[in-house]
């Protein structure tokens, strides 16, 4: 052998395990990076690893199933970044969102609302510390509006109603608002972005333009360590001023599949998952039913699933087209058979437990084929073509159905439910499965559709949020489902009155409005479902979806 | 990036948004800026997480390369024993375990033999964790998911390479010079077998360090290829665009590898 050749050979090895000492640093090192811890600003638990107050034994850890990353090293109360979930467990708002939408004091202990209902004074709870010791009064309240309220990208009506903000004293707070609207306090209660945070949370301490550096409230809970897309471990606060949590710890981990998070739960890595933390398949119920170590828990939700009629389409325009298409659609069988009993028949564009919905303004359409059909031909729709489609002036009823199976997934036999259905009364109906972005697109821009799939926000957004937004007109924009002048000026008198008699009549009309012209087709109101462990005790469910459970009563005994 | 899924974002919300990701440029200045900051490394800020995207793929290929670590070692595990042995002695059982082998591991849907491991290695017997990334031991399910499903093609090309081998003329020769039956095959019949392999391996390494998301996903494994597939979703193009540039990166330094490691295996190419 020649000795250039050696030297080559030399290169070419050395080369080669130069490449693979690096694929195995690579490999190696991954713990280590992935993690690092987010408390620089607490007090009392500077390090990661210290068991709190020395109780090793009595320590209480729960550990919860999250579908994504938490994003706790970023999870500011002014941003809308990280779990909603653990934003609503690390900060407080001013008042609490509680059942059907009563609003409950928190950081604010009573507020008084000016008779023309555009200033609210809010009367802080006294003596109540952030996580770090750090004391909440008017300035911190005030401090955390500004960082977020001037962003255009945040379009809450507190915030863009908002006039002025004043410090009364230490303890009082006043807000002025350009206009009257009841739901500014439903707002306040919101998970984000209006919660308190600490004026030490950011760099420099008290910037209002400062940098975000570690989610410090006054919660009950207070953030330990975090490793991205695996998991968030929260402690308690030592300085809560509520009830203080039976849990010393709450590990949330990251398990993005659902079939997993069951698995999980059946090992016993897990004590609870399920509801808006990541949802559970209907298809594992019967296994976690047929565990004993588990227990299933369902709540009435606060959502609906319903289909909007494209009002441009011109047989949808028809009265009589939209009641027939809501005649035929068997909703008890959707919901007995598709959805396996987790949830009920739709009766309106609200379940009960949203506010102003009550059993008595709530009528929809039953499940009656015959009159449906006759409806039809009344409508003009004679004779069937030889494929059992209706037909008017020689033009078949044809309509296309769109929607998407990556969030929803049980809307696929759903619709193809439908679709059966519509055929029965002569309806041909296309389905068309798109994937998320298509489908938005097609909602919100293009209208690319005559029927599509689709539901109403979660809890504190309804039903005022959800109506102004998809039953009214935005900017210049006309509204999303439905288009009536009347409906609008009905849901303007309804946000815009500070009398609760006035409001309440104003929703009743709306939803009679909404059976009368059937502006939509009901379909149905999904439960929400967890499953925890037998050794976890003390179980409540929560009232909205960021607060699943009421963390603080919870207990971990031995399985 | 707005308000959460499914809710209706405002026009002035989208339009602050627009200015504040700089969307309102030309083009061509975009592009520009875009180049300087890769030159600094700066891959840019993710639209859905809002967090720097270099860091974040830095702080996932770790998890995907030792994946990667894992499946291979239990692909050539599997392959190596099995596929030599069936083509040193055709038509024994172990010849047949392979084929069944073979045939298991390339028909068996991934995502189904995850959650089959899952549940009775975690579930059903307790013996390693069912999800995420807590120390050598969640590497074990995961790996064997991975690399079980890749071992099938590795035994049948070992024992097809090896069979085509040992007909050949020089390995005749060898054995009538009177060398040993293990020499010969260590020395002249494996040292060519390995040549295709290795070629394959090559493609394989890359495929797996673009990371799967049908295991990711199942095993809660904090890998690269759920972030890409999440961000195509999200059309979250910055992260597209990074994820791109690493696995060119990823695609040409493996190729490199395995072209030198052919000089050092093939004196044919070296002289050439």
């Amino acid at each position: 052998m020649n000795k250039p050749f050696i030297r080559q050979r030399r290169l070419i090895t050395s080369l080669i395990l130069i490449l693979l000492a690096v694929m195995l640093v690579a490999g190696c090192s991954n713990k280590g990076q992935s993690s690092n811890s987010i408390n620089q600003g607490n007090t009392g638990n500077d390090q990661q690893q210290s068991a709190p107050s020395g109780e090793a034994a009595k320590d209480q850890v729960l550990t919860v199933a999250i579908s994504a990353d938490a994003g706790l090293d970023q999870l500011d109360a002014g941003a809308y970044k990280g779990s909603m979930t653990v934003h609503a467990m690390i900060y407080d708002g001013l008042v609490e969102y509680g059942e059907k939408g009563e609003i409950k004091p928190a950081l604010a202990e009573s507020w008084d609302i000016s008779e023309d209902g555009k200033v609210y004074t809010f009367h802080l709870r006294q003596g109540v510390k952030f996580s770090d010791g750090t004391p909440l009064d008017a300035e911190a309240v005030k401090f955390s509006f500004e960082r977020w309220i001037k962003d255009p990208a945040n379009t809450l009506n507190v915030a863009t109603a908002l006039e002025s903000l004043e410090v009364v004293d230490e303890h009082t707070i006043t807000m002025t608002f350009s206009k009257s609207y009841y739901p500014f306090l439903t707002e306040l209660s919101f998970a984000r972005p209006v919660r308190i945070i600490s004026p030490s949370a950011v760099e420099p301490a008290g910037d209002v333009n400062g940098q975000f550096v570690s989610p410090i409230g006054t919660g009950a809970w207070m953030a330990e360590s975090y490793k991205t897309e695996q998991e968030a471990v929260l402690v308690a606060n030592p300085y809560y001023w509520g009830e203080k949590p039976q849990l010393s710890k709450i590990v949330l981990k990251v398990i993005p599949d659902p079939q997993s998070r069951v698995m999980a739960l059946q090992s016993g890595d897990i004590d609870i998952a399920g509801g808006q933390l990541g949802k559970i398949p209907v298809e594992s119920i019967p296994v976690i039913e047929g565990d004993a170590s588990l227990s299933l828990e369902r709540t009435p939700g606060t959502n609906s699933h319903f289909m909007i009629f494209n009002y441009d389409t011109p047989a949808l325009q028809e009265l009589n087209v939209r009641k027939a298409i809501n005649l035929a659609i068997n909703k008890a069988s959707i919901v007995g058979d598709l959805m396996n009993g987790i949830g009920s028949e739709a009766t309106g564009l609200f379940p009960t437990t949203v506010p102003y919905v009550t059993e008595s303004n709530q009528t929809w359409y039953g499940f009656e084929p015959e009159e449906a059909k006759r409806l039809l031909a009344e409508a003009g729709y004679g004779e069937a073509n030889g494929e059992g489609v209706v037909l008017k002036s020689g033009e078949p009823l044809e309509l296309n159905l769109v929607l998407q199976q990556a969030e929803f997934p049980e809307w696929k036999p759903i619709a193809e439910l439908i679709q059966s259905e519509l055929q029965e009364i002569g309806i041909r109906v296309n389905l068309q499965v798109l994937e998320p972005n298509a489908y938005y697109d097609a909602l919100w821009k293009t209208r690319a559709y005559d029927l599509i799939l689709y539901r109403t926000y979660d809890d504190a957004y309804n039903p005022h949020s959800f109506l102004l937004s998809l039953f009214h007109a935005t900017g210049e924009a006309p509204a999303v489902v439905w288009s009536d002048a009347k409906l609008e000026a009905l849901i303007d008198q309804a946000v815009g009155t500070t009398e609760l008699e006035e409001r309440q009549a104003a929703y009743d009309s709306i939803f009679a409005q909404m059976y009368e012209q059937a502006m939509f087709a009901a379909i149905y109101f999904p439960d929400d479902i967890l499953v925890r462990s037998q050794r976890v005790t003390g179980y409540k469910a929560g009232y909205t979806t960021f607060t699943p459970i009421f963390w603080n009563q919870l207990n971990v005994g031995e399985q | 990036m707005l308000r959460g899924d499914g809710i209706k974002p405002t026009y002035e919300a989208v339009q602050a948004i627009r200015q504040a990701l700089g969307l309102n440029d030309p083009v061509y200045m975009q592009y520009a800026h875009w180049l300087l900051r890769l030159f600094q490394l700066d891959l840019g800020i993710s639209y859905s997480s809002g967090r720097p995207v270099f860091t974040e793929l830095m702080s996932r290929f770790p998890a995907t390369a030792a994946l990667t670590a894992g499946s291979l070692l239990v692909a050539l595990g599997v392959a190596l024993p099995l596929g030599i042995g069936s083509a040193l002695y055709p038509g024994s059982l172990l010849d047949r375990l392979g084929r069944v082998c073979a045939l298991l591991s390339v028909s068996m849907p991934g995502y189904w033999l995850s959650l089959i491991l899952i549940y009775y290695g975690g579930v059903k017997l307790k013996l390693l964790p069912v999800t995420g990334m807590e120390g050598p031991s969640s590497l074990v399910l995961p790996s064997i998911a991975l690399g079980f499903g890749l071992a099938g093609i590795y035994i049948r090309l070992i024992r097809t390479s090896l069979l085509d081998i040992l007909g050949k003329l020089y390995i005749k020769a060898a054995r009538a010079k009177g060398l040993a039956g293990g020499a010969v095959i260590a020395k002249h019949a494996l040292r060519n077998a390995w040549l295709p392999s290795l070629t394959l391996l090559g493609i394989h390494m890359s495929a797996l360090l673009g990371g799967s998301v049908v295991v990711e996903t199942i095993f809660s494994w904090p890998g690269i290829g759920k972030y890409a597939v999440e961000a195509i979703f999200a059309k979250d193009y910055i992260v597209i665009q990074g994820y791109v540039l690493l696995m060119a990166l990823v695609v040409v330094l493996v190729n490199l590898a395995v072209d030198m490691l052919h000089m050092l295996l093939d004196p044919r190419i070296r002289l050439r």
